[in-house]
């Protein structure tokens, strides 16, 4: 690809990520079934996917920063191959951001540590930059009193709400959260995605959400992707996914999730 | 604004002051720190004569403690058994040869261990050097201590030997390099195992997260997974410091003048086999206050909100 045409990709209305025909087995399980997954990922997208556990989301989105590596397909970040093994990951995924089940917060290191580390070793960024990026980020997510406690010395939410600011912190292009609210209770909930919907509302961030959280989806997402045992069954806008489902699975899988809210 | 800050600053700067102060008052609790530290000191004060006065003897200040102790009931050590003083001074200098030798194979192994560990936890088979790496830690923990110092002294005898001699550094004779070096690669093998485990007990959610975030494997390793997995490692670490300290008394069979060369020489020489019982009270001070020491170090390296404090 030329580098005048990745240069068209970033004005015109391309996708940011794009996915083509990308399969995943891990030894005999195959998570993401063949002729494999395709999608594309729009600039100021809100891209939710929705499945049972096991249906291949999580494994779909760690292909798509190649934290795991893809039995087949291919991955473009803005018109460049990411699963090319040549290319340097390390400089792709600082613009991808990912938020995790379990926080994924480094243990022994503060609040402010935790944001600094990446800033530091990855960006290269100037004390002072750090410093007024931490205080930017915190103030965001409501948390700059805590910018000197350990992880262990937070709740549940607040330490999403650190893992969320550490990514802000980046600056990414676009955030992937893999079941942002899962590990939490139903109070704590509301406050990761408060801050969730923030991101969206007044920063449009670019973000591949996925959750169980329904009425959350419902409300956010600008598309809306079922999975279900390593393939994509349904895609479609929230409205038509979860007010009137076309598709039995979809339906069955809904109804499951609703009674169990 | 500033002023505020200065003035907080200079607040908890007079805190961390008095909470020190707390921490080091003579008490109950921490008497038996008080004991071991008074104790180093004396060492301290012996070692610092020695720079000053070749004659000297670093053992001098404790035995002259004793005297004291001893001068109200009308005696003397010397008086007491005239063999002591001769007994103590031997295995003095033998505790101090010990106490040296181990702490450098400890050190050197450490480093040696950690190059390993994160070859044997690498997912990829490096072009070989995992299986070289993994061959030696089974080579080390799978043969006797006592045959690999026998190997080491007399495999690089030829090569070595007069290389060390002519270097002439006092107290590194060829046998105390060969002693070394062989315990060092012995500590090597099974640090590089508890490292190992140390490693592969941090979640990888750890992994995953800083790699995300743009750390590259290294930087992941070296921020993220090692000083988290250095707390872990810790208790089990303790332990192989003290039997390196304990097993260390294997090189005494290539003819280093250690610990138990020493009580060996002077029982020996006077018949007494109460030699052994006091070179035993000299190994256990030195292991008993190392793993005090650990044990401090534990508490110290703890990260706040995390684990079950056990003091």
């Amino acid at each position: 690809m030329t580098e005048q045409l990745k240069h068209d990709h970033k004005f015109a209305d391309s996708p940011l990520i794009e996915v083509v025909d990308l399969c995943k087995s891990f030894k005999e399980f195959e998570a993401i079934k063949p002729p494999g997954v395709s999608l594309k990922i729009m600039p100021q997208e809100v891209l939710v996917i929705i499945g049972s556990s096991g249906s291949g989301k999580s494994t779909l989105l760690r292909c798509m920063n190649r934290l795991i590596e893809p039995t087949s397909g291919q991955v473009f970040f803005e018109g460049v191959e990411i699963t090319d093994r040549t290319i340097n990951i390390d400089e792709v995924r600082r613009n991808i951001g990912m938020v995790f089940q379990q926080f994924n917060l480094f243990l022994h290191l503060t609040v402010r540590q935790n944001i600094a580390l990446p800033l530091k070793k990855v960006l290269n960024l100037s004390d002072e930059e750090i410093e007024k990026r931490i205080k930017t980020v915190l103030e965001t997510v409501n948390l700059y009193d805590k910018v000197d406690n350990y992880p262990g010395e937070l709740s549940g939410g607040q330490q999403q709400r650190v893992a969320i600011a550490r990514v802000l912190a980046m600056r990414p292009k676009l955030i992937f959260f893999d079941e942002p609210t899962s590990a939490l209770d139903p109070e704590l909930t509301g406050e990761v995605l408060q801050v969730m919907k923030r991101l969206v509302s007044e920063f449009h961030y670019t973000l591949v959400i996925v959750t169980h959280e329904i009425p959350f989806a419902k409300e956010m997402a600008t598309r809306v992707i079922f999975m279900d045992e390593g393939e994509i069954i349904y895609r479609g806008t929230p409205d038509v996914v979860f007010d009137k489902p076309p598709n039995d699975r979809l339906k069955k899988f809904l109804s499951k999730i609703l009674e169990m809210g | 604004m500033e002023n505020n800050n200065n003035k907080n600053n200079s607040k908890d700067e007079k805190n961390k002051i008095k909470e020190i102060l707390s921490q080091i008052r003579l008490t109950r609790k921490n008497f038996g720190w008080w004991i071991f530290g008074v104790f180093v000191a004396i060492l301290f004060v012996g070692f610092v004569r020695t720079w000053f006065n070749p004659e000297a003897h670093y053992f001098d200040p404790i035995l002259g403690i004793i005297n004291l102790i001893l001068l109200p009931f009308g005696h003397t050590i010397d008086s007491l058994d005239f063999r002591m003083e001769d007994i103590l001074y031997g295995l003095a200098s033998g505790a101090q040869l010990t106490f040296i030798v181990s702490m450098v194979s400890l050190i050197v192994g450490f480093f040696f261990a950690l190059i390993l560990a994160v070859i044997l936890v690498n997912k990829s088979h490096l072009y070989g050097l995992k299986l070289i790496a993994q061959s030696y830690v089974d080579f080390f923990r799978s043969t006797p201590l006592l045959v690999q110092v026998l190997l080491v002294y007399y495999g690089f005898a030829e090569s070595m030997g007069d290389v060390i001699r002519s270097l002439n550094i006092p107290m590194f004779s060829y046998e105390v390099f060969a002693g070394i070096l062989a315990l060092a690669l012995n500590t090597a093998a099974y640090q590089a195992e508890i490292i190992r485990g140390g490693i592969l007990a941090i979640p990888t959610g750890q992994t995953e997260a800083a790699r995300a975030l743009g750390l590259t494997s290294g930087q992941t390793m070296r921020y993220v997974i090692l000083p988290q997995a250095i707390r872990i490692i810790v208790p089990p670490l303790t332990n192989e410091l003290i039997n390196v300290l304990l097993n260390s008394s294997l090189i005494s069979a290539i003819g280093v003048r250690d610990l138990t060369k020493k009580s060996q020489s002077l029982q020996a020489r006077f018949s007494l086999w109460e030699v052994f019982l006091i070179s035993a009270v000299f190994y256990f001070v030195i292991a008993f206050s190392l793993s005090k020491i650990t044990k401090r170090l534990e508490v110290k390296l703890r990260i706040p909100g995390l684990g079950v404090v056990n003091d």
